[in-house]
């Protein structure tokens, strides 16, 4: 019986774990690439200005003409893709775009990266806070 | 002799109304000029200073003959008006320095926390972040309106493939469940 109760246990808390960790890998390589010299990185919090909440975060990842990046970030989104509620991609003209969206009870979050052609990426996150 | 340094503030306000009244004496007058010159002058009355230093100026300017011949009423109206205007002013330009102030407080609430990492090199001062946050935040605007665009987008589609699956199906249980799988997520 304690045996079942522990098998149990582990099982929700690695359901919750998975939740949680929903689009992490996206922004765990969006943070490491923040900080490299090819990058622009911009992360924008907007509070509720009477009870300072955060509402909304909105990241902008941008980095010049660096195919293997494009590349890890193209992997990063691929690995995320089934975690998401809805996900689209496309290519054309030698750009590829996906967009990724998430859903839970505390957020909504949509997720876009660009690659072209010449190894330049650009990744917008905005996530809005229920 | 006024003595302007010791002048208490209720005095100094009963003063100015009945200045902008027109109904001081000459007396009154240089206690209050006097007053508004001094150097530790309290902030709230130093929108006033100069407006006092230009009245001083034309009272004891006696080489201007057109004010020294204008008859005592009209110059009390005159004076009058002349202070009114500048109250009005005064009171307009500290109205819309304190509007400026309280709405950049605001932006300053709302964005707090706010950074920007260029080639290594973090910023966080939000005046100079403020252009690439409202940047950011167009960004965000069109993001927001692609993903309502997909989602319609994949609506459509469920709606199209659930008609063209439940086209010609009489059976009312295949269609249930045809319509169950397609519907939206």
């Amino acid at each position: 019986m304690k045996r079942w109760l522990l098998i149990a246990c582990l099982g929700a808390s690695l359901m919750l774990t998975t939740g949680a960790r929903a689009q992490k890998r996206i922004d765990d390589v969006v943070d490491r690439l923040s900080l490299i010299g090819k990058a622009t990185y911009t992360s924008t919090l907007v509070r509720d200005p009477k009870t300072r909440r955060v509402r909304t975060i909105v990241r902008e990842l941008s980095v010049t003409s660096a195919p293997q990046l494009g590349h890890t970030l193209k992997e990063a989104f691929r690995e995320e893709t089934k975690n998401a509620t809805r996900s689209t991609q496309k290519q054309e003209k030698g750009t590829f775009q996906q967009w990724l969206t998430f859903e839970n009870k505390s957020r909504e979050s949509v997720y876009r990266l660009s690659v072209e052609a010449s190894g330049a990426a650009e990744v917008t996150i905005v996530v809005k806070i229920k | 002799m006024t003595q302007p340094i010791n002048t208490p503030p209720e005095r100094v306000k009963r003063l100015m109304e009945r200045f902008f009244d027109g109904a001081t004496s000459n007396a009154e007058e240089r206690e209050l000029y006097a007053y508004f010159r001094r150097p530790d002058l309290p902030a709230e009355w130093l929108a006033y200073r100069d407006l006092f230093a230009y009245f001083e100026q034309g009272l004891t300017d006696a080489a201007l003959p057109p004010v020294a011949a204008t008859p005592g009423r009209l110059h009390r109206l005159w004076r009058r008006a002349m202070a009114v205007a500048a109250v009005a002013v005064a009171l307009l330009a500290t109205g819309a320095t304190g509007w400026h102030h309280a709405r950049m407080e605001r932006w300053m609430h709302t964005y707090e926390g706010s950074y920007r990492i260029e080639h290594g090199r973090k910023i966080t001062d939000l005046r100079d972040l403020r252009p690439y946050i409202e940047q950011s935040l167009a960004s965000a605007r069109q993001l927001r309106h692609e993903a309502r665009a997909i989602e319609q987008a994949q609506a459509r589609q469920l709606d199209e493939l659930r008609q063209s699956l439940t086209d010609g199906v009489d059976d009312p249980e295949l269609r249930r469940v045809i319509e169950e799988v397609c519907s939206q997520p």
